[in-house]
């Protein structure tokens, strides 16, 4: 009976040959690839099974964008999932093999000595070769599943970076307009002593403004050590030690409009989010996987083969075998109910994902607006006023009517003000990141393009500023600084219009160089230069020689904007 | 009765002429040169013989014409709401009588019979109190007392002889601490009918007010009792208050009257006055004194008179904080104190801070004469002025009594600065401060005050 051995050999050679040919090398990486960079654009170098050994430390200041590049060349995790993707495709391999043929030799001798028997025999699983589509499938599936779920993790890793930059950002701005009201406390006290030892104040008063004094500073340290904290976890994500000389852009940009609503970010984040496309297909595999078990549950082991015997006599014997395993103990019970619970399972954790990205669409879009709002609020109306009372009370000190350390007091609450609006805005961004991961990694509005706002630099002191200087005054009323003139609204110059220094000549400078207090501004970008430099709307020409600083702030130069170059 | 006040009022006599404007700005002490008087005031004075008296001159103020109707003066005011200059650059919304604050001057002669009428034109009731006038009961204007208050749109009159004479002063007497906060009050002057002991060549009327016209704003806040911002003689504070001029020679008389809430002593310059009269009329002449400081207490009036001498002299009230304008009440004292390398770190904060006063406030009125130093809107600087050697560092109640030669009869313009005799000018000997041999004191026996701080000492301090 020749045949039958001869159909079996042909068959096994067959899927033999199919199932050496490996997997290509890009299957299951180039379709994960191409998943992230839908949602956002990788670089063209981006490899990320190969470890980048040392980080360089980046010499200009990072934007968001530039530490979620980082993140994706320096940060483990995404090698880890990569991994995963690995081990997905060796099971698909293996998923895709027949289980290897069986030789069989037995070699029997006679005790009398007289000859042997010889048996020879090649059998093959007929099981495996049965439930190979099936099993092929499901591993295929569960590739597609993997490149999904990883996919979707470097995307919140992405989102995570954003949110730790811009949280590293907001605590590097706090500790900055801390300081300065730190500062502005201690000129407080350091006046109040000089008062003090005229012998114009009394003991009380003195340790009054000291211990004001000494609670801000202590404030400062505390936002200090917050900021450092924020830095740090930035840097543990995208690879930096914080202690490195690595710097991150001072500036985020205005808070847009919120122009969506939840009914048009939950139809898109079901759709786009891949972690709950992912979840779908765990639940279609589990039903296919459960199919299967079902329709082979009474189906057990089934061996095909051929034997060939030499007899002591010298005679063969040859013919096929076939072996078969009877459902009489088990029947699948176990393996049908564990397909069942895990498609349970895998329901379940659609149903608790679907729920929570509707959810997380709805609190995103409230936390969006409510910090949009409260950011509008503070940089159209708190920060104006604040800034306002610091110039009506600097009237009021002009003409003796309040003292100095009201307005230095009023001073510390514009910065109060301001710092909050800071705050305002980063709250914004952080909340604007973690929706954009809810829906998967865009917004509808991604592509507007985004005025920057103010950073610290516009309320920070001048560099230096000399006796009887007043020259800093000759710019329009906006007084020390219009931290506003690069937002979206044009302010109107309402509670501003006096400028209290417009036309005073300058009293005997003492020398040309105090004389200017723009002198050497602008050229220096480490300096923190010229608060105002971009502030000037209504009277370019009272521009100080305009030095190119950075490209970047040439580029604010002209714009009007609020681009004070790359300060930490 | 259908008032028409155009033809009501016969202009004959508002005995002031208006400082002229083509004197140079920086020429004068005070400067009017945007100060708008009145315009009745433009009108020429009445001569002493026509009427039998000299009239009254009411500095940057009126006098309220009248028309005889059968015999009897009639008068007519109006209380309202004005717009009102306390200087330039500082106006506020007040309240007096026919767009004036204080209200034009009433003036008439012993024995006349005035009829008033007393229009209201205030959101609220008022009436008119005749301060000091002897009067049947129900004319003396007490709201409720004397009759009843004259109501919003409704006009009362006023009828009665005047069995006296001297300085007096009319005011509501309902609403009091609103009404006369936000400037409610006139003067109200009798000549004696029997003319003067002594011919009186010019006669000048002066209302003592205090305002709390709070820095920034624009109505006088009625709430305030002490702590007052702007001290003013006819509502107007120095350098808008005009001169006192005179002719070497000339008798002068000023009729004080103070309706402020605090008592003023005003202080003449160069002469000794004598104390001729009040509210309780001119007195016999054994009963005047001669004083250079007049305490006018509050609802009270004196008339000073005093023989011109030429010169510029100044002519106040002594409390030194009643000649400037708002300065705050509880500001860090800066005598004395160092604010040296401080001052810099703190204009890098706030470009605009200036360390003022370790030397006193002297410099002040150079930082807000020049410019620089902007206050709040609608303020004036505490200290202001200029005359011919440097700032005159004053406000509020502060003028000047211009004394010349060569003055007409009755030019009341102001003649500019005084042309000093040569030699009669305190002049510089020295810039050295080791000048001379001087006699001086050293400090009070014991130890000296102790000035310097001393560090904590955190020693013994208890930690737990």
């Amino acid at each position: 009976m020749p045949l039958p051995l001869r159909s079996v050999a042909v068959a096994a050679a067959a899927l033999a040959l199919a199932g050496c040919a490996s997997l290509p090398n890009e299957r299951g990486y180039a379709e994960t690839r191409a998943l992230i960079n839908a949602q956002r654009p990788l670089p063209a170098d981006w490899s990320p099974l190969d470890r980048v050994a040392t980080p360089d430390i980046p010499a200009t200041p990072m934007g968001v964008d530039d530490a979620v590049r980082r993140a994706f060349f320096h940060n483990p995790r995404i090698r880890e999932a990569y991994a995963r993707l690995g081990i997905g495709r060796a099971e698909l391999e293996e998923a895709r093999r027949l289980a290897n043929p069986t030789f069989g030799f037995a070699r029997l001798t006679a005790q009398s000595g007289d000859g042997s028997q010889i048996t020879r025999s090649l059998s093959l699983g007929l099981t495996d070769l049965l439930l190979l589509p099936a099993r092929k499938r499901l591993a295929e599936g569960e590739l597609e599943r993997l490149q999904k779920a990883v996919a979707g993790e470097v995307l919140a890793l992405a989102t995570e970076v954003e949110v730790a930059w811009y949280e590293a950002v907001g605590a590097g701005q706090i500790a900055a307009m801390r300081d300065l009201v730190a500062q502005a406390a201690e000129r407080s006290a350091e006046l109040a002593q000089r008062f003090f030892d005229a012998g114009n104040i009394n003991r009380l008063q003195l340790e009054q403004e000291h211990a004001a004094a000494t609670q801000a500073r202590i404030e400062a340290l505390a936002a200090g050590a917050d900021a450092l904290r924020a830095r740090s976890a930035l840097g543990g994500l995208i690879g930096l030690p914080s202690d490195a000389d690595w710097r991150l852009q001072t500036q985020l940009p205005a808070p847009l409009a919120v122009a969506f609503s939840a009914d048009t970010l939950i139809p898109l984040a079901l759709e786009t989010r891949l972690d709950l496309t992912a979840a779908q297909q765990a639940v279609a595999l589990r039903e296919d996987a459960l199919g299967v078990t079902r329709r082979w549950r009474w189906f057990g082991t089934v061996e095909v083969g051929y034997e060939r015997e030499r007899e002591f006599d010298g005679g063969v014997s040859r013919g096929p075998s076939v072996s078969l395993g009877l459902p009489l103990f088990n029947q699948g019970q176990g393996a049908l109910e564990r397909a069942q619970a895990e498609l349970l399972q895998a329901r379940a954790d659609l149903d608790a994902q679907v729920l929570a990205v509707h959810n997380a669409a709805h609190l995103g879009i409230e936390r969006l607006t409510v910090a949009a709002t409260i950011a509008e609020r503070y940089r159209s109306e708190l920060v104006p006023r604040r800034e306002a009372i610091v110039a009506r009370t600097q009237e009021r000190v002009n003409f003796m009517l309040v003292g100095v350390f009201e307005l230095l007091l009023a001073k510390q609450q514009e910065y109060d003000a301001f710092q909050a609006y800071l705050e305002a805005v980063r709250d914004y961004w952080t909340a604007r990141a973690e929706l954009r991961g809810a829906v998967g990694g865009r917004l509808p509005d991604d592509d507007q393009p985004l005025p920057p706002t103010v950073g610290v630099e516009a309320i920070l002191p001048a560099a230096s500023a000399s006796p009887m200087d007043h020259g800093a005054h000759g710019m329009p009323s906006e007084s020390e600084a219009d931290p506003h003139a690069g937002h979206r609204m044009p302010e109107a110059p309402s509670a501003h219009d006096v400028d209290p220094h417009e036309g005073h000549d300058m009293p005997k400078p003492k020398s040309a160089q105090e004389s200017d207090p723009h002198a050497g501004h602008g050229s220096n970008a480490a300096e923190p230069v010229d608060p105002h430099a971009g502030h000037r709307q209504t009277a370019p020409e009272r521009d100080p020689p305009a030095t190119p600083q950075t490209d970047e702030s040439a580029d604010a130069h002209s714009d009007h904007d609020h681009d004070h170059g790359d300060r930490p | 009765m259908n008032l028409s006040r155009r033809n009501w009022f016969t202009w004959a006599g508002a005995g002031a002429l208006a400082p002229l404007a083509f004197w140079g700005r920086r020429a004068l002490a005070q400067d009017h040169s945007q100060h708008r008087p009145p315009e009745p005031s433009d009108a020429p004075p009445r001569s002493a013989s026509a009427r039998g008296y000299t009239p009254v001159r009411t500095l940057n103020g009126w006098t309220l014409p009248h028309r005889m109707v059968d015999g009897v003066k009639e008068f007519h005011l109006v209380a309202e709401e004005i717009e009102h200059e306390f200087a330039p650059g500082c106006r506020a919304k007040c309240w007096g009588y026919n767009g004036t604050t204080p209200g034009p001057t009433i003036e008439a002669v012993e024995g006349d019979r005035v009829r008033i009428y007393v229009t209201n034109r205030l959101p609220e009731h008022t009436s008119v109190h005749w301060h000091g006038l002897l009067l049947p009961s129900g004319m003396d204007g007490v709201g409720g007392l004397s009759q009843p208050h004259i109501q919003p749109g409704e006009t009362y009159v006023y009828e009665f002889t005047l069995r006296q004479h001297g300085t007096h002063m009319y005011h509501p007497h309902a609403d009091e601490m609103v009404q006369m906060a936000v400037g409610m009050m006139g003067m109200f002057i009798i000549h004696p009918k029997d003319g003067e002991l002594e011919r009186i060549d010019r006669d000048y009327v002066v209302l003592l007010h205090n305002w709390a016209l709070h820095p920034g704003t624009y109505r006088p806040d009625p709430s305030v009792m002490v702590d007052f911002d702007l001290w003013t003689m006819n509502s107007k504070v120095f350098p808008a208050i005009e001169p006192l001029v005179a002719r070497t020679g000339e008798r002068v008389r000023v009729r004080i009257g103070n309706l402020s809430m605090w008592n003023h002593p005003i202080h003449m310059h160069g002469v000794q006055f004598h104390i001729t009269g009040s509210d309780g009329g001119r007195w016999a002449k054994g009963l005047w004194r001669p004083e250079t400081t007049e305490i006018v207490g509050v609802g009270q009036t004196r008339d000073l008179e005093f023989v011109a001498v030429p010169g510029d002299w100044a002519f106040h009230c002594h409390m030194s904080h009643h000649t400037m304008n708002a300065m705050g009440h509880e500001i860090p004292n800066t005598l004395g104190v160092d604010q040296s390398g401080v001052e810099a770190e703190i204009r890098k904060l706030l470009p605009g801070y200036m360390a003022m006063g370790q030397g006193g406030m002297a410099e002040h009125q150079e930082h807000t004469d020049s410019g620089h130093m902007t206050g709040p809107e609608n303020t004036l600087p505490m200290m202001m002025g200029k005359g011919p050697f440097g700032n005159l560092e004053m406000g509020g109640m502060f003028t000047v009594v211009k004394v010349r030669d060569d003055l007409a009869v009755g030019d009341y313009r102001d003649p500019g600065w005084y042309p000093n005799p040569k030699g009669t000018v305190a002049h510089r000997i020295s810039a050295d401060p080791d000048f001379g041999a001087p006699t001086r004191r050293g400090p009070p026996p014991g130890p000296p005050a102790k000035l310097k701080a001393k560090p904590m000492d955190h020693s013994t301090m208890k930690h737990g």
